[in-house]
């Protein structure tokens, strides 16, 4: 079943508006985030509407506008080689946090979190692919502390997951972010209210 | 019996195997090789247990340097 809006983590990934178009188009565009993509070319702002104005016709991807505490801080999206992300088996996540502040902060972990959960929970995938060029090294440290696995070497990586390996990986980030936030003044010992 | 201050330079040297002198204020998260987002749970594990307390998604996302813990643990009533 497609979610169209999906919220773990302390985020909320909901689909792209409008009105999130310059700020994805200006982290998009730049150097440090484009140059970790198969797709190294700067976007125009016409392509990128046009982009924008034809996802609603694409069962076989899903672009998500990656909120945190209602702020925008990146982008993420699942495609399939699939005719429909509804009937497929192996799903490909792509990410990239925009938000200077949580860059390399464990926050980034969150959408990756959220997006696999909905893939192997949901829409009942067997296995998740990330493409990482074999220079890339903090996207391939990134995934494999999810769980991922190098399953073909070359100029690009192709690194796979299964759900057994993902839920191993990564059940202490599971559990630091799944924590409430009670906006209680903190005491000492409420560790010994954990579940 | 340790100080806050001693149980919390302990807790980063234990969490990020560094040394107690480089254990500083300003020392921030991913700054130096070590202190990577395995090492950042590690450090809020043992945080936890050496002050018996359970930080907030909030906290742990927050708690970007050493001082930033102090300022973050000082709402746990604690003080250094």
């Amino acid at each position: 079943m497609i979610k169209h809006e999906l919220s773990a983590y302390g985020l909320v990934l909901r689909p792209i508006e409008e009105k999130d178009l310059v700020q994805l188009l200006a982290w998009r565009n730049r150097e440090d985030i484009r140059s970790m993509m198969k797709s190294q070319d700067i976007i125009s702002m016409s392509d990128h509407l046009a982009w924008f104005e034809g996802l609603a016709n694409k069962p076989h991807v899903q672009h998500f506008a990656v909120c945190y505490k209602g702020t925008l801080i990146g982008a993420a999206n699942i495609m399939t080689e699939s005719d429909s992300l509804s009937l497929c088996q192996h799903v490909e996540p792509g990410l990239y946090i925009g938000d200077e502040k949580y860059r390399g902060n464990i926050l980034a972990f969150a959408p990756s979190l959220v997006l696999n959960d909905y893939c192997f929970d949901t829409l009942n995938v067997s296995s998740l692919t990330a493409t990482v060029h074999h220079n890339n090294s903090q996207a391939i440290s990134y995934n494999e502390k999810l769980g991922y696995r190098i399953a073909k070497r070359g100029d690009w990586l192709t690194m796979t997951l299964n759900i057994e390996d993902y839920l191993e990986a990564t059940k202490m980030v599971r559990r630091f972010l799944s924590r409430s936030n009670t906006n209680k003044k903190p005491q000492k010992n409420d560790k010994k209210d954990e579940a | 019996m340790s100080t806050n201050t001693e149980k919390l330079e302990a807790a980063f040297v234990t969490a990020l195997d560094i040394d107690a002198s480089a254990v500083t204020d300003d020392l921030a998260y991913n700054s130096i090789e070590q202190w990577d987002s395995t090492a950042h749970m590690i450090l809020i594990a043992e945080l936890e247990d050496q002050f018996d307390v359970m930080l907030d998604t909030d906290d742990i996302i927050d708690m970007s340097s050493v001082g930033k813990a102090k300022e973050i643990l000082g709402k746990y009533e604690l003080s250094f």
